[in-house]
């Protein structure tokens, strides 16, 4: 849990150039104000159900628990979500505020390339602009999610 | 993402990964902040983004924790998922940070092992830091410069760690292991032939280390691990990495 300075213990808080600290305050103003607000709520469990494919299973891996020998293994199966992964999750959450805000575009990095892919995801299904910010040397590896 | 009607744009600046691609990310957003917002997808950077993220994300822990109380009848006795910036360890833990007797691990990505200088493992070689906007634990050079990092996988690709991470380290609420490259492979490939299911070799991570915890436990415990995302991606890179000269 962060306290209200954004701290979690000694760590977190906001260490950015001056000229982005309005738009944290707006960012963070506008999540106060929706993230318990129940119309938000249900336009994105709408999403993720209907959208994302939620809940994701809970499976038993039963030969895999069989072939270890010990503790029985359930695995929470967020790549059977749409776009593959959990970043979904995150993104319709965000897109959704943006689009509140009265934001039009949508900037992001990626590493994997799943982050990036379900932003796009968004932007597409939300009819927003979207730019993904990816290092060479990953569009290299994952060129499948270029 | 081309295809969804995203434009790319390839970062060269640094290691050319995924740190130079938040670091352009922020600098797009202060040229451009009135119509744009900057979907950060880990729990990392300046707070708000930590928060809201982790809240996004927590959707994971809300529903296992149900599912496994509705097949067992109990909570489990650990939580596994991979560690990169930490938004599908957060989601997969948070519901259960309130309950002691359930063990939080997080697997990072040790690279070529945690004693070289390729690895992106952040406890367990970083040191505390400010950096991307958040003080946390970072893997730093001899001067607190921000080492160049490496892992098989490029999701966990990253020098940091979200500050809430760190933070459940500190207290000891939750404990987070070294994987190496060679152990992820081997359990993308264990997963993928015993239970059909081809993780993406970010979550082979937290598999490595079921595979090494299973065994050490008795048969009436539980262990919930996270599959953060699917392997199709992975699948030429690892036969590369096997040394099978295959594209895609």
């Amino acid at each position: 849990m962060s306290n209200p300075n954004g701290r979690f213990g000694i760590h977190g808080g906001q260490y950015i150039p001056e000229i982005l600290m309005n738009a944290v305050n707006e960012l963070e103003a506008a999540y106060n104000r929706y993230k318990d607000d129940p119309e938000f709520n249900a336009e994105l469990q709408d999403l993720l159900d209907n959208y994302a494919g939620r809940p994701s299973r809970l499976y038993f891996a039963e030969k895999m628990t069989k072939d270890l020998g010990g503790a029985k293994i359930y695995l929470k199966r967020e790549d059977l979500n749409h776009t593959g992964s959990h970043k979904i999750n995150n993104v319709l959450g965000q897109a959704l505020l943006a689009k509140k805000m009265g934001k039009t575009r949508l900037i992001a990095e990626t590493g994997a390339g799943q982050h990036g892919v379900a932003t796009a995801t968004a932007a597409a299904l939300m009819g927003m602009e979207c730019v993904i910010f990816m290092g060479k040397e990953d569009t290299i590896r994952q060129a499948l999610n270029v | 993402m081309r295809l969804l009607g995203a434009e790319v744009i390839p970062v060269t600046s640094g290691t050319a990964t995924l740190k130079d691609a938040v670091s352009e990310c922020m600098c797009e957003w202060t040229r451009r902040i009135s119509d744009t917002h900057y979907c950060l997808g880990s729990v990392m950077g300046p707070h708000p983004f930590p928060t809201i993220v982790r809240d996004f994300q927590a959707v994971i822990s809300r529903e296992s924790r149900a599912q496994i109380l509705k097949a067992e009848g109990r909570l489990p006795d650990a939580v596994l998922a991979c560690v990169g910036g930490g938004s599908n360890a957060i989601g997969s833990f948070y519901h259960y940070i309130p309950d002691q007797d359930v063990k939080l691990i997080g697997c990072e990505a040790a690279g070529r092992g945690i004693d070289t200088f390729e690895t992106a493992a952040t406890i367990n070689t970083g040191r505390l830091g400010i950096f991307h906007g958040m003080k946390s634990y970072f893997c730093q050079d001899e001067h607190g410069q921000i080492a160049p990092v490496y892992s098989i996988s490029a999701g966990l690709d990253y020098p940091g760690i979200g500050p809430e991470h760190a933070n459940l380290y500190d207290s000891g609420r939750a404990s987070y292991v070294a994987i190496t490259d060679d152990e992820a492979v081997n359990a993308f490939e264990y997963l993928s032939r015993v239970e059909g299911i081809i993780p993406a070799i970010e979550s082979a991570h937290a598999i490595a280390h079921v595979m090494k915890l299973a065994p050490t436990m008795s048969k009436d415990q539980i262990i919930v691990a996270t599959i953060s995302g699917r392997g199709d991606k992975d699948c030429a890179a690892i036969a590369r990495y096997r040394g099978e000269d295959i594209h895609e």
